[in-house]
C-alpha cells in the first residue's frame, strides 16, 4: 500500500467532512438561537469543534507525505509515528466534541412525565476524565455516553443516528488497534477517513 | 422502576408553534393537550416563547407571531437533520 496516496485520500476526505460538519453546526446554531434551545447550541458547538478538529488533523497529517519522502525507507513503527502526529493533536478535541454532544442531548431532553433536575449534574463528568488515559478509549466511552443519552432520553434512535455513532466508534476502535499492531501505519489514515465520512453520512441521510 | 419519557425542546416548540399556526388562538390548557405536555412544564415553555417573541398572548389565548412563523419554517426545514443527530421531535 502506498502511504502517500492513502494519506492524501484521508486528508481530502477530512477536508470534505470538515466543511459538512461546519455547515451542520451553522444550521444547529441557527435553530437553537431562534427557539432558545440551549441543547441545540451545545450540539452546534460539538459539530463546530468536530469540524475544526478534522481540519486541524488533516492539515497536520498533510505534511506526513513530505516527512515520509525525506526519510525514505523506515521501519513500519516509525511510519506510524510520523503519520500519527495530526491525530495525536486532534484526539483530545474529538473527546471534547463528543462530550458536548452528550451534554446537548442531556440539556435538550425535556421530561414530559416525572421530573429530574438532579441528573443534570452528571452531564459534565466526561469533561473531568479527559486527561487520565488513552484518548481513543476515552473517546469510545464518551461516544457510548452520548449514544446512551440519546436512547435514555428518547427510547429509540433512527438509522442515521446509529450510522453516525457506529462510524465514529469504528474510527476510534481502529486507532486503539494501533496499540496492538504498531507496524500497521495505515490504521491512522483509515481511522481519519472514517471520521471524515461520519458527518457526510449524517447529512446525506438527512436530505434523501 | 418507572421510566421517564423525554422529548427534545425543539420538538416541543415545533408542536406548539405548529398547532397555533394551524388552529389559531388557543388557551394554554388546549395547547397542553395538543403538545402532550403537563400543564406546569408547558407554562414555563410558553413564557419563554412569549419572551422570545415567537408567540403572543391575546384575548382568545396564545397566538403565533410573524417571528414564530419564521421559526416554524426553520424548524420544519431542520427536522430531518435534528432527527439524524438523535433529537426526538
Amino acid at each position: 500500500m502506498n502511504p502517500q496516496a492513502l494519506i492524501a485520500v484521508s486528508v481530502l476526505i477530512s477536508f470534505f467532512g470538515s466543511v459538512i460538519s461546519l455547515y451542520i453546526s451553522r444550521s444547529l446554531m441557527r435553530v437553537g438561537r431562534v427557539i432558545g434551545d440551549k441543547g441545540l447550541t451545545l450540539a452546534s458547538i460539538a459539530m463546530a469543534v468536530y469540524g475544526l478538529t478534522l481540519l486541524l488533523e488533516a492539515l497536520v497529517n498533510s505534511f506526513a507525505p513530505a516527512r515520509l519522502a525525506v526519510h525514505g525507507r523506515r521501519p513500519q513503527e516509525l511510519l506510524s509515528v510520523l503519520v500519527n502526529r495530526g491525530t495525536l493533536v486532534a484526539i483530545p478535541l474529538y473527546t471534547l466534541s463528543y462530550a458536548f454532544l452528550a451534554a446537548s442531548h442531556y440539556v435538550s431532553g425535556t421530561a414530559v412525565e416525572g421530573s429530574s433536575r438532579r441528573e443534570r449534574e452528571y452531564a459534565m463528568i466526561p469533561l473531568f476524565i479527559l486527561i487520565f488515559i488513552d484518548y481513543n478509549i476515552i473517546d469510545l466511552i464518551v461516544l457510548a455516553i452520548a449514544a446512551i443519552m440519546v436512547l435514555g432520553r428518547y427510547g429509540s434512535a433512527r438509522l442515521p443516528t446509529v450510522l453516525f455513532y457506529a462510524i465514529l466508534a469504528a474510527s476510534h476502535s481502529l486507532a486503539i488497534g494501533l496499540l496492538i499492531a504498531s507496524s500497521s501505519w495505515w490504521i491512522i489514515p483509515a481511522s481519519t477517513i472514517l471520521r471524515g465520512v461520519a458527518p457526510v453520512a449524517l447529512l446525506f441521510s438527512s436530505y434523501k | 422502576m418507572v421510566r421517564r419519557k423525554y422529548r427534545s425542546q425543539a420538538g416541543i416548540v415545533h408542536d406548539i408553534l405548529e398547532v397555533l399556526h394551524e388552529e389559531g388562538a388557543m388557551p394554554a390548557t388546549r395547547i397542553a393537550t395538543y403538545a402532550n405536555l403537563p400543564y406546569d412544564r408547558l407554562k414555563i415553555i410558553l413564557s419563554s416563547l412569549e419572551e422570545s417573541g415567537l408567540i403572543a398572548k391575546e384575548e382568545g389565548g396564545y397566538v403565533i407571531t410573524e417571528k414564530g412563523i419564521e421559526a416554524l419554517t426553520i424548524l420544519r426545514k431542520s427536522r430531518k437533520l435534528l432527527e439524524s443527530l438523535g433529537f426526538k421531535l
